[in-house]
C-alpha cells in the first residue's frame, strides 16, 4: 500500500506528463503566458460550440450563457485518478470558445478612443476577479440547499421577468453542476469496480460514494469539503477562468477540528488531500493572516497547506498573510520549503498595510481584516464586494509619452512642463477609466452575468440582480498602475541631461528617440546610466513616489461619476510585453515596444550589490496604500538562504518589509543562474522548473518565447 | 521638479569606500550594510577585493563595455587613454593619476571610478535608511575593507554615529596593526570580526606579505577586553588546509575568553576578473579550486569541543 505522500509523487509525475501533453494540444504562441491551470486535454472525441443567441456570433443574457453552461457541464468528460482522493478536472473553458462579446446596443466609442489613447485595459467586460463565500453559503447549504435558496427567490420575484430570468438561468447552473457531479460519481463508481488493487479500490469507493452524497447534501467531512470546494471552483474556472479560492484555513478548519477529534483524519492525510486540491486548480488561497479581532488565525490547515504545497513541487497560488502577531516558526518552515523546492511557493501579503490602507475607504478594522488574498495581486471581502479587481490597467509609459509628445509639438520644453503635462493625462486616463466602470455596472449583466459565482455572493439571489450590477454590499474598483519605473527613470534621465548636467538639448534627445535610438546609442547609454529609481536616495526615486502621491490623488479625489469607490495600486501582470510594445523608445534609454518596467519593480540590473534591502525600501515607498496592492518581484539566488541562517535572513526581510515598512505584497523566484540559463537555450531539459512571473507561477518550458525572454533578463539582472 | 541637489560637504571629514553592501549576510549577524573602506597592509594571494589594496581611488576597466566613443581620450590629461582602430580603446593605467575625468565622460559603464570619499553622514543615510531590516534580524553596520582601521580615525566617528543611532555595530579587522590603532574604535563597535589566516608565522608571511606575530597578539589581547569576537579563517588549499594548522589555531583560541565564534570561509575564486579590471596580474597557478564541502568538515573537526560556536560556510 503506497504512502500518501509517494501518492502525490505520482500525482506530480502525472502533472508533469500532462503539462506536455498540453503543450503539443495547444500550440498558439503565448497561450500558456498565464497562471498553470489544472486543466487536462479531454479525450479527442469531446467537442463542444456554443450556441449564439445573437446574429454577431455572442451569447447575451443569464439564460443564454446559463443553458450553453449546462450543457457542457453534461457533455463534460468525468476524470477520476485512483491515486487521488478527490473527483474531477475541467477539460476546457468558456472562454477559449468565444461567444463572450459586449453587446452592441452598449457600445462606448467616446470612451474607447481613450483606452486606446492611453492604452489602458479599461474593465469593460472584465469578468470574475471578487471573492465569493463558500464557507457561510456552500458549505451550510449545500448544491441542493442552493437550489432550494433560488427557488425561493423565484417566488419572491415571480412579478418581475427579468429577475424571475436571472434565478432561472443560476437555477439551470446548479442542475448543471449536479448532473456534472453525477457522471463523475458514476466514473468513480465504474472505475472502483474495475480496479484490482484493494487500496486503490477502497479509495474510489469512497471516492464515488462521497460525490453521490455531494450532488445534493452539504459537506460534513475533512475530505467532503475538499471534494465540494473542488467542485465549485473548478465550474468557475470552466464558466469564466475565476481563480478565487478562498482563506484555505478558515474554510476548512471546523471540518478539519471535528475530523481530527473523533479520529476519522489524521494529519498526513490531510496533507495529502489539501495536496488533491491545490493539484486539481491554481485557485488563489490566503494562509495565516488574522481573524477579525487581530488575533492570529494560523491553525494546523494553514502548516498542512505549506507542507501539500511542498509535497507537490508544482506551480500553486498559496499566500501567506505576514503581520505583527504571526507564528514567526510558520514563515520560516515556509521559507525552507521555498528555498528547498524552488517553486516559488508560497507568495507574502502584508496585513498591515493592506487593513490600514482599506480602513482608510471608510470600512471598520474588522472588516478589512476579513478581505482575503484570493487573486493575483488583489484582495477582495468573501461574497459581499465586487472589485473588477486586476482587469483595469493604465499604461503610464504611454501617458508619458503622450505628454512627451504634446510638450515637444507645443514648444514650451521643460521638465516642469512635461511633469505638467504627464499629471494632466493621468488625470484624463483616471478620469476616463471611472467613467468606464460605471459603463460596465450598467450594462456588463446584458452580455455575460457572473452566472458561476451569484449564487455564491450574499445579494443576487436575494435581489434577483447580478453583482456587476449592484447587488452585493461594497463597490470597490481596483485600478492599477503599470511602468512606474520606465516613467520615473525617464523623468530623471532627462533632468539629468537637459538640466543638471546640460549634456544635450530637447532636440537632441527627441532626435535620438525619434530614431529609436538608431545612430544615438552613446545618448540611449548615457541616459540609461542615469541613477534608477530603486537606487535608495536618486532622484529618480523621490520622482517615483510622487508619481504615486498623483495616481492615488487623482483616483481618490471623487469616486465615479455614478458614485463608486476606486482603489489604486501597482501592478502590470503579465502585460509588461503588451504594454511595451504600445510604447516608443522612452528617455530612460529603454528601446521602442520594448517591455515596460514590472509593476511596482524598478528596472532590471539597477544595481549591483544588495538589491533586496534597496527594493525592498524602493517598493515599500511607493505603495499607494488604500487596501490595495504594489508587489514586490524579487529574484534570489538560491545560494543567498544557504544554511540556517540564510533562511533567518530571509524571513526576517519579509517580517521587516510586511510588518515595519508596510509592504503589501511580496513574490519570490528562487533561481539559481546557471540552470535558468541553460532551460531558456533548451527548455525541453527542465521540464519541472517553475518560475514566478508575478503573483502567479508557472513551468518555464511552457511561456512563449518573449516571456521566456522577459523572466531570464529580469533573473539575469535583477 | 525639486532636485534637492547641492549640499557642500567639504569641510567634513571623509574616509575612502570602495563600496556600501547592503542585504550583507556575510559580515555579522543578521541583515546588515557592510562599508568596504579602501586601502589594505596584507597582500593575501587569494583575496577577492583587490580593489581594496591601494589606499587612493583607482581607475577600473570593463573592455567588454566599451562602445569606443573615443570620449575618454579627449577627456583624459595624461594621455591614459588611445584609440587604436577608431573602435575600441586601449588603457595605460601606468599613466593614470585616478582624476576619474575618463569615467565621468564615458557613457558605457567601461570606465568606473573605485573608492570615494564619502562622510560620515553620508554613509549614515543609507545605513539608516537600512536600519527597519536591522531590528528584525538582529542586524546592523559592519565596517570592513581592505583594512579599514586603516582609516581608523574615521571608522571610529562612523562606529559612533551608528551607535548613537541605536545600531548594533561590527568591526572587521584582520589585525595587522598597532594596538592602539585598534582601541581607537574599540568604544563603539559591538563585535569584532578577526581574520585569522595562518597559524606558522613563516606561512603567513609568504601568503599575505607579513609576519603574523603581532597580528596573533593583537587577537589575544583583543579577546581580554569583554567584546565579542567572531574569528574567521578562510580555508585556501595548500597554505592552510592542514589539521595540523587546524589544531593549532584550536589551541591559540581555546584560552581566549571573547571569541564567541569561528566561521570556516572555503576559498572561491570570485575576485578574478576584478584583478583584470585594475590592470593587475593574477599568477594563474594561485586560481585555486574551492575545498569541498567534506573537506571542511574534516578540517572543522580540529575545533571540535570548542566553547565557541564553529560555523562551517
Amino acid at each position: 500500500m503506497l504512502t500518501f505522500r509517494e501518492k502525490v509523487d505520482i500525482l506530480r509525475i502525472q502533472k508533469e506528463k500532462e503539462t506536455q501533453k498540453k503543450l503539443k494540444h495547444y500550440t498558439r504562441p503565448g497561450f500558456f503566458d498565464t497562471d498553470d491551470k489544472g486543466w487536462i486535454v479531454p479525450p479527442e472525441d469531446f467537442h463542444y460550440e456554443l450556441k449564439p443567441n445573437h446574429e454577431n456570433g455572442g451569447i447575451y443574457g443569464p439564460m443564454a450563457w446559463a443553458e450553453n453552461f449546462y450543457h457542457l457541464l453534461d457533455i463534460h468528460p468525468p476524470y477520476i485518478d485512483p491515486y487521488s482522493s478527490l473527483a474531477g478536472a475541467y477539460m476546457t473553458k468558456m472562454e477559449w470558445m468565444g461567444g463572450h462579446r459586449w453587446h452592441p446596443d452598449h457600445d462606448y466609442p467616446e470612451l474607447r478612443k481613450y483606452h486606446e489613447k492611453y492604452n489602458m485595459v479599461s474593465g469593460v467586460g472584465g469578468s470574475h476577479h471578487f471573492h465569493h463565500d463558500v464557507g457561510e453559503i456552500g458549505f451550510k447549504l449545500g448544491w441542493r440547499g442552493i437550489l432550494d435558496k433560488i427557488r425561493y427567490y423565484q417566488g419572491v420575484h415571480e412579478g418581475d421577468p427579468d429577475k424571475l430570468e436571472f434565478l432561472k438561468a443560476e437555477e439551470l447552473v446548479i442542475q448543471g453542476i449536479q448532473v456534472w457531479i453525477r457522471h463523475n460519481a458514476d466514473a468513480a463508481r465504474d472505475a472502483a469496480a474495475a480496479q484490482s488493487d484493494p487500496d486503490l479500490k477502497a479509495n474510489l469507493e469512497r471516492m464515488a460514494a462521497m460525490n453521490y452524497k455531494l450532488i445534493d447534501e452539504p459537506p460534513e467531512t475533512f475530505l467532503e469539503a475538499c471534494q465540494w470546494l473542488t467542485w465549485f471552483l473548478l465550474q468557475s474556472s470552466i464558466f469564466n477562468g475565476s481563480g478565487a479560492g478562498g482563506a484555505l484555513d478558515i474554510l476548512l478548519k471546523s471540518y478539519y477540528d471535528k475530523d481530527i477529534a473523533e479520529g476519522r483524519l489524521t494529519e498526513d492525510e490531510a496533507v495529502y488531500h489539501l495536496a488533491c486540491l491545490l493539484l486539481k486548480d491554481t485557485q488563489y488561497f490566503e494562509i495565516g493572516g488574522t481573524y477579525p479581532d487581530g488575533a492570529d488565525r494560523t491553525n494546523k490547515i494553514s502548516w498542512h497547506a505549506i507542507e501539500a504545497s511542498h509535497w507537490l513541487r508544482i506551480p500553486t497560488a498559496l499566500c501567506l498573510r505576514i503581520h505583527e502577531n504571526i507564528d514567526r516558526e510558520f514563515v520560516r518552515s515556509s521559507v525552507k520549503y521555498m528555498f528547498e523546492d524552488k517553486c516559488s511557493n508560497p507568495s507574502y501579503i502584508g496585513d498591515r498595510v493592506l487593513v490600514e490602507g482599506f480602513v482608510k475607504n471608510g470600512y471598520s478594522e474588522e472588516l478589512a481584516r476579513t478581505r482575503y488574498k484570493t487573486g493575483c495581486n488583489w484582495c477582495a471581502l468573501p461574497g459581499t464586494e465586487y472589485t473588477l479587481n486586476d482587469t483595469v490597467k493604465i499604461n503610464m509609459a504611454r501617458v508619458f509619452e503622450i505628454a512627451y509628445q504634446e510638450m515637444m509639438e507645443e514648444g514650451e520644453r521643460s521638465t516642469e512642463r512635461l511633469w505638467e503635462l504627464f499629471d494632466k493625462h493621468l488625470d484624463t486616463a483616471i478620469d476616463v477609466i471611472k467613467k468606464s466602470i460605471d459603463h460596465h455596472v450598467k450594462y456588463a449583466h446584458l452580455s455575460r452575468p457572473e452566472i458561476a459565482l451569484n449564487f455564491m455572493c450574499h445579494g443576487p439571489i436575494e435581489k434577483g440582480v447580478d453583482i456587476s450590477h449592484g447587488s452585493v454590499d461594497y463597490y470597490n474598483f481596483g485600478i492599477d498602475f503599470c511602468a512606474l519605473g520606465t516613467v520615473a527613470d525617464s523623468f530623471a534621465a532627462l533632468d539629468r541631461a537637459v538640466n543638471e548636467e546640460q549634456t544635450y538639448t530637447w532636440e537632441q534627445i527627441d532626435e535620438a528617440i525619434q530614431s529609436n535610438w538608431e545612430g544615438h546609442e552613446l545618448t540611449r547609454l548615457y541616459l540609461k546610466n542615469t541613477p534608477h529609481y530603486g537606487y535608495g536616495g536618486t532622484l529618480a526615486d523621490e520622482l517615483a513616489v510622487k508619481i504615486v502621491e498623483r495616481l492615488t490623488h487623482h483616483t481618490k479625489k471623487s469616486p465615479t461619476p455614478d458614485g463608486w469607490n476606486c482603489i489604486p495600486g501597482l501592478f502590470s501582470w503579465a502585460n509588461t510585453i503588451g504594454m511595451g510594445r504600445a510604447v516608443g523608445a522612452t528617455p530612460n534609454g529603454r528601446g521602442a515596444k520594448e517591455p515596460i518596467t514590472h509593476g511596482a519593480n524598478p528596472e532590471p540590473g539597477f544595481r549591483e550589490s544588495g538589491a533586496l534591502t534597496a527594493m525592498g525600501l524602493a517598493v515599500a515607498s511607493v505603495q499607494p496604500r488604500w487596501g490595495n496592492t504594489a508587489p514586490i518581484q524579487l529574484e534570489i539566488d538560491p545560494t543567498l538562504a544557504k544554511g540556517e541562517q540564510g533562511i533567518e535572513n530571509i524571513t526576517n526581510f519579509l517580517m521587516t518589509y510586511c510588518n515595519d515598512l508596510g509592504g503589501s505584497l511580496v513574490n519570490i523566484n528562487i533561481i539559481d543562474r546557471d540552470k535558468i540559463l541553460d532551460a531558456y537555450e533548451h527548455p525541453e531539459r527542465h521540464p519541472d522548473l517553475v518560475v514566478r512571473i508575478t503573483g502567479f507561477s508557472v513551468y518555464f518550458s511552457t511561456l512563449s518565447q518573449d516571456f521566456r525572454k522577459l523572466v531570464v533578463e529580469r533573473i539575469i539582472q535583477g | 521638479m525639486q532636485t534637492g541637489r547641492g549640499n557642500n560637504q567639504a569641510e567634513q571629514p571623509t574616509g575612502l569606500v570602495f563600496d556600501i553592501q547592503r542585504f550583507s549576510v556575510h559580515d555579522g549577524p543578521g541583515i546588515r550594510t557592510t562599508v568596504f573602506f579602501k586601502g589594505c597592509n596584507l597582500r593575501c594571494f587569494w583575496c577577492h577585493n583587490p580593489e581594496s589594496y591601494s589606499p587612493r581611488p583607482q581607475l577600473s576597466v570593463y573592455p567588454d563595455k566599451c562602445v569606443g566613443c573615443g570620449r575618454c581620450v579627449a577627456a583624459c590629461a595624461y594621455g591614459c587613454h588611445t584609440t587604436a582602430d577608431g573602435v575600441k580603446h586601449a588603457v595605460d593605467l601606468t599613466r593614470c593619476a585616478a582624476c576619474g575625468a575618463c569615467a565621468k565622460v564615458c557613457v558605457a559603464g567601461s570606465l568606473v571610478m573605485v573608492g570615494k570619499s564619502m562622510t560620515v553622514a553620508r554613509i549614515m543615510k543609507t545605513v539608516a535608511a537600512d536600519a527597519p531590516f536591522y531590528k528584525n534580524s538582529g542586524g546592523g553596520l559592519t565596517c570592513s575593507g581592505g583594512e579599514p582601521l586603516l582609516q581608523a580615525d574615521f571608522v571610529a566617528q562612523l562606529l559612533r554615529a551608528a551607535k548613537e543611532a541605536g545600531i548594533h555595530t561590527a568591526l572587521d579587522t584582520a589585525g595587522n596593526l598597532p594596538y592602539e590603532v585598534i582601541q581607537q574604535a574599540l568604544p563603539y563597535a559591538d563585535l569584532v570580526l578577526f581574520d585569522c589566516k595562518a597559524m606558522d608565522e613563516a606561512a603567513h608571511e609568504r601568503v599575505t606579505g607579513v609576519s603574523n606575530k603581532r597580528i596573533l597578539e593583537n587577537l589575544g589581547r583583543l579577546a581580554r577586553e569583554g567584546i565579542p569576537i567572531w574569528v574567521r579563517t578562510p580555508v585556501i588549499p595548500g597554505t592552510n588546509d592542514t589539521m595540523e594548522n587546524m589544531r593549532e589555531e584550536a589551541e591559540f583560541l581555546s584560552g581566549l575568553p571573547g571569541v564567541k565564534r569561528l566561521d570556516l570561509l572555503p576559498y572561491h575564486s570570485l575576485g578574478a576578473g576584478k584583478y583584470r579590471s585594475l590592470g593587475m596580474e593574477l599568477d594563474p597557478s594561485k586560481v585555486l579550486t574551492a575545498p569541498p564541502k567534506s573537506e571542511m568538515e574534516r578540517l572543522a573537526k580540529a575545533f571540535e569541543g570548542a566553547d565557541y560556536e564553529l560555523v562551517v560556510n
